[in-house]
This record gives C-alpha cells, structure tokens and sequence, in this order.
C-alpha cells in the first residue's frame, strides 16, 4: 500500500526553489569572491564546491584569530618614531569622502558606555580633557597596503577603562561611530599600553577628517580596528564583529 | 599484474613519494599565494602598475586576503614537511650537495650552447643551484610575508627588512622571482617532456629508461 | 549717541542675516548631539576595501542590522553586572 505524501505544499515549494536558490548563490559568489584565476583552479572541481570553500576560508578565518590572539604579546610596544617621521599630510580612507565626514557638535557630546561597565555615565569632552594624557608617534598600517606615521594625543584607553569599572576580564570591546561604522577588539588588545582613546591629532584638537571628537588609536591593530567619531563604548562577552570585519576581513587585525 | 605494470615496477625510482606529494601540493599553495598577493598588492601598489584583475584570485581585497591568510598555512606547512624530509633521508645531501663552481660553469656554458644535459633522477648542478635557491626564495617570501603580516611582534624582522614599507618591497621581489624560475622551470619541462610523468609517477616511461 | 544711532540698523540687518541660519542648524529637540553630514549612500564606497557593488549606505543598514541582532542578549548580560554609581 502506497503512503499519501504527507509534505505540506509549502515545503515542497521550498525544496523546488532550493537547488535555483542555491545556484544563483553559487553564481554571485563566483562573482563575488573569485576572479578567473580562480575559476580556472577551480575547473576541475564541481562549481557546487564554491559554497564550501567559502565556509573553509572563513574557518580558516577564525583560526587566524586564535592564532594571532596567542602571537599578540601585551608587553611588546610598536616602534615610535620622531616628530620628522610624521607623514604630511595624512591620508584620509573610509568608507564616504573626506567631505561627507560625520559633524558632531562638540558641546552637546556625550560619550555613551554601556555593557559590562559598572559605572555607565556618559562622558563629555571637557570631563575627557581632565583626565591625565598621554600621546604617541606611531605607524598606521592600513589593510590596502599603505602606512603613514602620526601624531596622536588623548586618554590611555587602559586608564579609562579602570576609571569606569569595566570588567576587564570580559572578551570585547565595541565601538559605535557617529558615521554608523562599528567594530569591535579583543580585551587584550584594548588593555596594551599604547592602546589611547584620542582627543588630539598633531598637537591639535582631532580634526573632523580624523575622527572629531574621538578616536580609538591602536598601533598593534590595521587601521580599520581604529575607529573614529565614536559616540559609544561597550563591553562584552558577546562576540560583537565589525561592519568590514562582517564583510570577511579578518577580526582580530593585529600587528 | 599487466606487463606494462610490472614494467612499471621494475623501473627505478626517480622521484620518491614524499617529493612528489610536497611538491604538487606546493605548487597548488604557490599558484594560490600568487593570484592573491596580486589582488592584495592591487589594493595599493607599490610602483606604477597593477596586475589585470582577471589574473587574480580573490575578487576583492577581502577575498584576497582570506585566500593568502589561508594558503599561507599550506605553504608553510607543506614547506616544513618537505624541509624536514629532504634533511632526514638525505635527499638534499644525497641529490643537491656539493655544487661546484666549475661544474657550474660547464653547464651554464653547455646550456648556452643549446646542449641541455639531462639524466632523470641526477641534478645538473644548473639544476641544483635552481632548486636550492627557488628553496631559499621561498623561504624570504614567507619571512617577508611574515614582517608585513606581524610588523609590530615582529618588528626585529621587520626592521631587517627597511620596515613595514621595506618589508612589501622584498616581498614583491622575491614573489616576482619565483615567478620567474616557474617561468624557467616550466619551459624547461616543455623542453624535456619526459621529465614530467616522474614527478607524477615517481618512475621514468619506456623510453627514458632505455636511454638511462 | 551719534554712533549707536548708526549701529542700531545695522544690528538689525545682522539679525536678519543671522537667525534664519541659526535656526536652520538647530538641533530639533530630543535630537542626539550627532548631525548627520549629508553622506551620499547611493554612491559606490571610495575606499580600497570595498566589494564591487558597495554603496555608502549599506554601513547604516548594517549597523542598524547589528544592533537589532545584539540588543536583547547584551542588556541580559549586563543586567547580570550591577551599576556602581562611584563618585568621579
């Protein structure tokens, strides 16, 4: 005796659209991912494997966190340079032109924390000025390829962090930007000493080109972990990535 | 077993297994590692060029890099394999070692002349300068590599090497060297052809071991 | 007196000038601090990092995205730590 087909019509409407689904996947990813180099690599193998090796890359991906998390020593500082070194005039990169930089309005800012942060008021500028100061001439490495020194002034990020009780034994950091970009380091990474949570750039107040009011500046990270214009800091346990790192740059970025 | 198998069997063994699996799988992590630095180095050359983004793998800079970041581990990995088998069997002691300057001198002069010497399973000591040094190319592509990757827990390497930006340009060289003794080494495949199905079989065909 | 007369038209000429512009760049009320430049997000991204086919736009649609995604669990997480409200 035959048994009736018990599967709803939505399923199998599904299972109809799955192997189209899974070809126009396939097919933006050869687009997306792979130039010809890699298709001609790719040709003795079935095209179904391009999903496949996107999961290994990724994976591959994590391992590279784990792996660089252990290289990261707390202790070793980036080299710093003399006050010749520093590159002029210093690129601009993101992600808008110079000219669309977010303006955030000084006076009214207040710096939001949240998360694992035992005291989570927000922050003016002029209470961030008060804080003992620190400042820095090191190299920023930027993913493209391209480098260029600086000057940068502000708040050991360390310091802040103690002032405000955050629980340092927590995994992330995360920063959110008045441009809407957001990113996120390692507690390690966030704790080294020349980790500073910039109000300066050059001896002058950050202009907006490079963060106004505020930028994280680590010399042990590329230069997309460095984030401007940041209007909230928290801290987690969850893992919290990064707008460029979602897109598949690799998160961790240490130097 | 075939005759032909048993004829197979009975032929000698120019290229041992490890040699061959490590050197396939080499020239898979090279040919990866290339297309990607390329797409990588697109992102902001160095000097007044780019590669034809056809050529590269990855399609964008991310996509490159998670390729690089990833054969990079299969480079280095099958790298130190093929290190620690040619040190213990005796391969290069056996198979590389000496090269001797007049020899050397001999068959840069026969090769200029046309006459190609080449006896399957014996380096020429043109053949053992290459391979020493394609060795060595290898080796300064990684450390390179490893300078621009790690600049800061690195940074002795890095400074050995000019820096961050020192670093990229010795890199660059020694990716476009060994690009060139892959260039040479393939024509010189297309010029002795019986050389190839060695590096697959391990053993020589009928007729190269008539010759032998 | 001869030179305040003179001012007065003038001060008003200045007002004129200055509270249109004034007003046009006050904040609405209950507005965050940030203004928001005019960012074209049609627009491809200028940057070297970007896949073919990024426009400006997505980093917003992307955050949006994220924050929606991490709300819940990361305001559980921190109900588990309790507020220090030390003198600073």
């Amino acid at each position: 005796m035959k048994r009736l087909p018990t599967v709803p019509p939505w399923r199998t409407l599904a299972a109809d659209a799955a192997p189209e689904l899974r070809q126009l996947q396939r097919r933006l990813f050869l687009k997306g991912s792979l130039g010809l180099g890699a298709l001609s690599l790719l040709s003795g193998c079935s095209v179904t494997d391009a999903a496949s090796v996107q999961k290994v890359l990724s994976g591959m991906s994590r391992w590279n966190d784990r792996v660089q998390a252990l290289l990261f020593d707390p202790a070793r500082l980036a080299p710093t340079y003399p006050e010749s070194a520093v590159t002029r005039p210093f690129p601009f990169n993101a992600f808008y032109g110079e000219d669309e930089a977010p303006e955030v309005d000084g006076a009214n800012y207040r710096l939001e924390l949240a998360g694992l942060i035992a005291d989570r008021r927000p922050w003016t500028l002029a209470r961030l000025n008060e804080l003992p100061q620190a400042s820095q001439i090191t190299r920023h490495v930027c993913v493209e390829g391209w480098s260029a020194i600086g000057k940068w002034g502000g708040v050991p990020f360390r310091a802040f962090l103690e002032r405000i009780g955050a629980d340092l034994s927590a995994r992330y950091v995360g920063f959110k930007c008045a441009d809407d970009y957001y990113t996120s380091i390692d507690m390690a990474s966030a704790l080294h000493p020349q980790t500073l949570l910039t109000l300066r750039f050059a001896d002058a107040i950050l202009p907006r080109s490079y963060g106004f009011p505020m930028k994280l500046r680590l010399p042990t990270k590329l230069g997309f972990k460095n984030p401007k214009h940041i209007m909230a800091i928290y801290v987690t346990n969850l893992y919290p990535g990064g707008y460029w790192e979602d897109q598949g740059y690799n998160w961790f970025s240490g130097l | 077993m075939s005759p032909s198998a048993s004829r197979l069997a009975r032929a000698p063994l120019v290229h041992p297994l490890a040699v061959r699996v490590t050197h396939w799988i080499n020239a898979l992590a090279v040919l990866v590692m290339v297309l990607s630095g390329w797409r990588i180095y697109n992102a902001s050359p160095i000097f007044a060029f780019k590669f034809p983004a056809a050529l590269t793998l990855g399609g964008w800079l991310g996509g490159a890099l998670q390729w690089h970041f990833a054969a990079m581990w299969l480079l280095v990995g099958n790298g130190i394999v093929y290190l620690l088998y040619g040190v213990f069997s005796g391969h290069y002691r056996d198979d590389f070692l000496p090269v001797r300057l007049a020899a050397l001198r001999r068959e840069l002069g026969n090769a200029l002349h046309g006459r190609l010497s080449h006896r399957l399973g014996v380096y020429n000591p043109v053949q053992r300068l290459a391979y020493l040094g394609v060795i060595a190319l290898i080796a300064l592509v990684v450390l390179s590599g490893l300078a621009i990757w790690k600049p800061v827990q690195f940074q002795a390497l890095a400074a050995l090497m000019g820096g961050f930006a020192g670093a990229r340009v010795v890199h660059f060289a020694a990716m476009a060297a060994l690009v060139l003794f892959v260039v040479g080494h393939v024509a010189m495949v297309l010029l002795v052809p019986s050389t190839f199905l060695p590096m697959l079989t391990g053993r020589a065909g009928k007729a190269e071991r008539e010759e032998v | 007196m001869r030179s305040s007369s003179r001012s007065v038209p003038l001060a008003v000429a200045l007002l004129f000038l200055v509270v249109p512009l004034v007003a046009q760049e006050a904040p609405a009320p209950g507005m965050a601090a940030k203004e928001q430049p005019a960012m074209r997000t049609d627009e491809p991204m200028p940057t070297g990092m970007k896949r073919d086919g990024m426009t400006k736009g997505e980093v917003r649609r992307a955050a949006a995205k994220k924050a929606a995604q991490m709300k819940e669990a990361m305001e559980k997480e921190a109900q588990a730590m309790p507020a220090r409200k030390s003198a600073r």
